[in-house]
């Protein structure tokens, strides 16, 4: 029988798939979030000055962005008050189940990246504490992880090592959810290594164009604007919606080539009802739109059109992962038919109030951590 | 010798029979007495379900009993034996009697099942005919669901039954994307993922699982892989027996006699919300309502 073949299901049950949008969210923010690691630990292990505004502004970024990605998890499990069961229990089969890893190493990165982030502010840190009544001075110490009393990267003993170890965790954070859904074997069209790898381009460009739009702004509402000229991680940018780009149609092209009837019915949704999704979110926004504005010269000198590129970039990482989900998920395992999507009630609204969450922890940071002191005081870059 | 004489007399009078039936009454409750003061034999539990028969305070109450991570033979299982099913589709009238035992027993909420025998027409007019696929829980040999489970949820027993652990479980859905079959579930009572676990809490205690006992044509039949007198492990010698998604790796546990090869890897329909067929037919990409 030749497997696009039509037939008829007297009795069937295809069961509700259980992963929601917010595994999407998750996903690109925490995806980001190492990706801005990528960028910045890169820059610090090189000899060269770079952007000060990217060395100070970019990790509370990825801290925000990590705390409002693990949120979603907690948000989606159906028993949210067990989730400490992951951390007790299930080591004895831990080898492939990833999460067993993430629910370890990410909040780990989460706390490298604070550390590090404060660490980058150490002189004004230290400026806005000195002076002050002791019980400040230990609660800003408590805050910054001593950055005070031991900077790493001032450290020449251990600096390359504590930041080897950061873009290490940073890889992690990047793959872990590709790693995840590659494992998770029932889903055929997701069981491909091409995923984590696109995961992983999509999400290096995400992060790059988060820095692209978060440090301008950060530098601009800190009253810092006139402080330094950004070239900006757009040369990154560039390369990693090429890169995402064509690994996506590479990984398309395989797929359709030596895929089941399975993964050919997920591209029947890829190429059909998912297709604003998957080729104008995530393609068209996300890879092509990024790679035309920043390859041809005279566009990418305007910086409106820089910024249109991180906005596509980092909208495509998010899209990517929702079209990845949902036509994945959308194929039965059991039998022909395939599932008209409908986010459970208040996911969408969830969506957005993540995301602006995340905008409210950087808020935050930004009011606790002294960024204007050293715009008074020194005027000097301390690399 | 009189008339009255003359008629056969019974082997046993009425006041015989009535002293017999005292006796094996009375019997009865010294025995009934005796085990309830013994208690159940070590590392088996009395099916008691707490919740009486309220649906929600009920559900599952059997194998919550059974089905937990503090050892014994909820955890272990029976060592030295491999349960396996065997389907012989060629006796399965698609009656679902199965699906409605397995309901019965497992309290399973509605519109989920454990197990339900997919009814669907192959190949085209006028050469059609109807195929019954009773589905349920591989029990694989290597269970993708176990490996994924971030919470130590669900296990592999030492015979081969895989199950879970509703008091663990957190609810990530990992395990039912996990699963190639599609025979596990999130179930909207608990709110934890659920599937067919054999009725452990019936073979347990030496039990055939509800859908077999109850199926009327013998289609289902369940035994011990390593006894080679059970029916599993005769078919295995004398037919050419098959599994679902053999690519996938999982080396399930249930057996099929007679599976078509349109249902045994990736069932062939193509009702999709886009496919060629359904342009060639001019219907829109958006009048989709679901399976046809």
């Amino acid at each position: 029988m030749e497997p696009h073949e039509v037939y008829w299901e007297y009795i069937n049950v295809v069961h509700q798939r259980p992963l929601t949008p917010l595994l999407a969210n998750y996903s690109a923010m925490v995806g980001i979030a190492g990706a801005i690691f990528l960028f910045w630990g890169w820059a610090r292990l090189r000899p060269v000055e770079s952007d000060g505004a990217e060395r100070r502004f970019a990790l509370p970024v990825a801290v925000a962005l990590m705390i409002a990605g693990l949120t979603n998890p907690i948000l989606e499990v159906l028993q949210p008050g067990r989730v400490m069961n992951m951390y007790l229990f299930g080591w004895d089969v831990a080898g492939s189940a990833i999460i067993k890893f993430g629910v370890t190493l990410l909040p780990l990165f989460a706390l490298l990246c604070w550390w590090l982030g404060a660490a980058a502010l150490r002189p004004e840190i230290e400026a806005a504490l000195h002076g002050r009544p002791a019980a400040v001075s230990a609660a800003g110490d408590l805050l910054t992880l001593w950055v005070r009393h031991f900077d790493p990267l001032a450290a020449s003993c251990c600096r390359k090592a504590i930041i080897s170890l950061g873009l290490l965790l940073a890889v992690f954070a990047i793959l872990y959810s590709g790693v995840f859904l590659m494992t998770e074997h029932g889903i055929v069209f997701w069981d491909s290594a091409f995923l984590p790898v696109v995961f992983f381009a999509s999400a290096v460009a995400g992060g790059a164009g988060m820095l692209g739009l978060i440090v301008p702004l950060g530098r601009h509402l800190t009253g810092n604007a006139g402080e330094e000229t950004a070239s900006g991680p757009y040369a990154g940018l560039l390369a990693a919606s090429v890169a995402g780009g064509a690994l996506w149609l590479l990984w398309l092209q395989f797929t359709g080539h030596f895929g089941s009837v399975e993964v050919r019915r997920a591209l029947d949704l890829v190429n059909g009802s998912r297709r604003g999704l998957a080729w104008g979110w995530w393609f068209g926004l996300g890879a092509v739109l990024p790679t035309l504005l920043l390859a041809v010269s005279p566009l990418r000198r305007i910086a409106l059109f820089r910024y249109i590129a991180s906005a596509g970039a980092v909208i495509g990482a998010f899209a990517l992962r929702f079209a990845v989900l949902e036509i994945g998920q959308a194929v039965p395992k059991s039998g022909a038919g395939q599932y008209l999507y409908a986010p459970p009630a208040g996911m969408l609204s969830d969506l957005v109030l993540n995301w602006v969450y995340f905008v409210g922890w950087i808020a935050l940071f930004w009011l606790l951590l002294p960024y204007r002191v050293r715009a008074r005081g020194a005027a000097t870059t301390i690399a | 010798m009189t008339k009255a004489d003359s008629r056969p007399q019974p082997d046993t009078t009425r006041r015989d029979l009535l002293r017999h039936l005292t006796g094996v009454v009375a019997g009865s409750a010294v025995l009934a007495a005796a085990t309830a003061a013994g208690g159940a034999p070590p590392n088996q539990t009395v099916i008691a379900p707490e919740g009486g028969l309220d649906f929600a305070d009920g559900h599952d109450a059997t194998a919550w009993a059974f089905i937990d991570r503090n050892g014994g033979v909820a955890f272990d299982g029976s060592a030295g034996h491999r349960w396996a099913m065997l389907v012989d589709l060629r006796k399965c009238i698609g009656c679902q009697a199965c699906t409605v035992a397995c309901k019965f027993e497992n309290n399973v909420p509605d519109g989920v099942f454990r197990t339900l025998v997919t009814d669907v027409e192959l190949a085209r007019y006028p050469d059609t005919r109807r195929g019954f696929l009773p589905r349920l829980c591989n029990h694989c040999e290597r269970p993708s669901c176990v490996e994924v489970c971030p919470a130590g949820a669900t296990w592999q027993r030492k015979d081969g039954a895989v199950v879970v652990d509703y008091d663990r479980c957190i609810g990530c859905g990992a395990c039912v994307d996990g699963c190639p079959y599609d025979a596990r579930f999130m179930n909207p009572v608990t709110a934890t993922a659920d599937k067919c676990n054999f009725c452990a809490q019936r073979i347990d205690q030496g039990l055939l699982p509800a859908c077999v006992e109850t199926c009327v044509g013998g289609a289902r039949q369940f035994g011990d892989l390593a006894d080679p007198a059970s029916p599993p492990a005769r078919a295995l010698r004398q037919d050419p027996v098959q599994v679902l998604k053999p690519q996938t790796g999982n080396q399930p546990t249930v057996l099929y006699i007679g599976l078509p090869d349109a249902l045994q890897n990736d069932l062939p329909g193509t009702p999709v919300l886009w496919s060629r067929q359904r342009i060639a037919a001019g219907k829109a990409a958006t009048d989709w309502q679901g399976k046809e």
